[in-house]
């Protein structure tokens, strides 16, 4: 049980690094595409809503025309956590 | 083992907390965007070490696969080179007649060209979703906000957005939806540009203008910056409109060197607002 529980750590927390190293180095849509993933196969994948966060602060501007507010990412990724919840919670579904 | 396909499984713990979290930063960020600029500024601070270990490694790989290459690859290479040498020599010759030439003409015009501030790239478009480049110069190197971003000496991009201590981001004209006052030219009509995002741009041009494949389009002003060339002008938006498509003329997605150039239009929104974003 342990060791369960250590390994989805070690699982998550390697998915969590590339999330954040693909916000820094990869394409814009590698990234929606890895959190897209990573919502559907990790329990309650907040670190989604993160990662928004964080492509909106490093490079949105102040004025970012996008849609028209300069927390698009973020707002996207967290709504896309709320439904994949939502729906987990009605499907059958493999999840780490 | 459980085969039922009914499945309705209850929430597990900390759902409701992580979006709580999640809603209340939300909210904090979008009702006072001062906090989400602290916080963007400490992401750059906290990222800047990752960007430039990027810069380093890209930079060690390059220096790494030189010294790999064969004695007869770099025997042709030299080669090669010393008639680029020769070939750049001989054009040398003529641009720096050309060079000489600008220079007088611009004392007779009275025009002075500021110097401006090198910089490198750190993050730039493709991995920056919004049209984006992050560059390692900020308000310590004496970049202020809404001064012209340019390339290649002659090459505009866009205007520094926001700057910190030691970075700056530059947001492109060709953004999506920011539209930018330029110069046709050879017909020399002021128009009005709308990014695409890129590096691209698209303008709605009444029939009357003359416009062909190639021709640049400049910033007003002095010097003229060019931001991009005809590259479509076939679309046709109604009888007396049409849309003319233009790119840039560098790749945004190579870019490597800006130059951040003291403009007044820079000095005037400054004193404007009296502080920097």
């Amino acid at each position: 049980m342990k060791d369960d529980i250590f390994y989805k750590f070690i699982f998550r927390f390697t998915g969590d690094l590339i999330i954040f190293f693909s916000v820094l180095f990869c394409p814009w849509w590698i990234t929606v595409a890895l959190v897209f993933f990573a919502v559907i196969f990790f329990n309650n994948f907040i670190e989604a809503f993160f990662a928004g966060l964080l492509i909106d602060a490093l490079y949105g501007t102040p004025d970012s025309l996008l849609f028209g507010f300069r927390l698009f990412f973020s707002f996207a990724f967290f709504v896309l956590w709320l439904f994949a919840t939502l729906i987990k919670r009605k499907v059958r579904i493999f999840e780490v | 083992m459980d085969y039922s396909l009914h499945h309705n499984r209850k929430p597990k713990k900390g759902g409701k907390f992580f979006f709580l979290v999640a809603f209340v930063m939300f909210l904090f960020f979008t009702i006072f965007p001062p906090a989400f600029n602290a916080f963007s500024k400490g992401m750059i601070f906290l990222v800047t070490p990752f960007w430039n270990a990027e810069t380093a490694f890209e930079r060690s790989i390059h220096s790494g696969f030189a010294m790999l290459s064969s004695k007869a690859a770099l025997e042709e290479q030299n080669r090669t080179l010393k008639e680029e040498i020769a070939e750049l020599e001989r054009d040398m010759q003529g641009y720096n007649m050309v060079v000489q030439e600008n220079i007088e003409l611009r004392k007779k015009l009275g025009t002075k060209k500021d110097g401006g501030i090198f910089g490198n790239v750190i993050s730039r478009p493709n991995t920056t979703p919004y049209d984006t480049f992050v560059l390692d110069i900020g308000a310590r190197d004496g970049v202020y906000v809404k001064e012209t971003v340019i390339a290649d000496d002659n090459i505009a991009l866009g205007t520094v957005e926001t700057t910190y201590g030691n970075n700056s981001k530059v947001k492109l004209f060709s953004s999506p939806e920011r539209t930018t006052n330029v110069i046709l030219e050879p017909s020399n009509t002021e128009i009005q540009v709308t990014g695409n995002g890129g590096g691209s741009f698209y303008a709605e041009l009444p029939e009357g203008i003359d416009v062909k494949k190639g021709d640049a389009i400049i910033l007003p002003g002095e010097p003229g910056y060019v931001i991009g060339y005809v590259a479509d002008t076939s679309a046709t938006v109604s009888d007396s409109f049409r849309k003319v498509y233009f790119s840039g003329p560098v790749n945004i997605f190579t870019l490597k060197l800006f130059q951040v150039i003291k403009n007044k239009g820079a000095a005037v929104e400054l004193s404007d607002s009296k502080e920097q974003k």
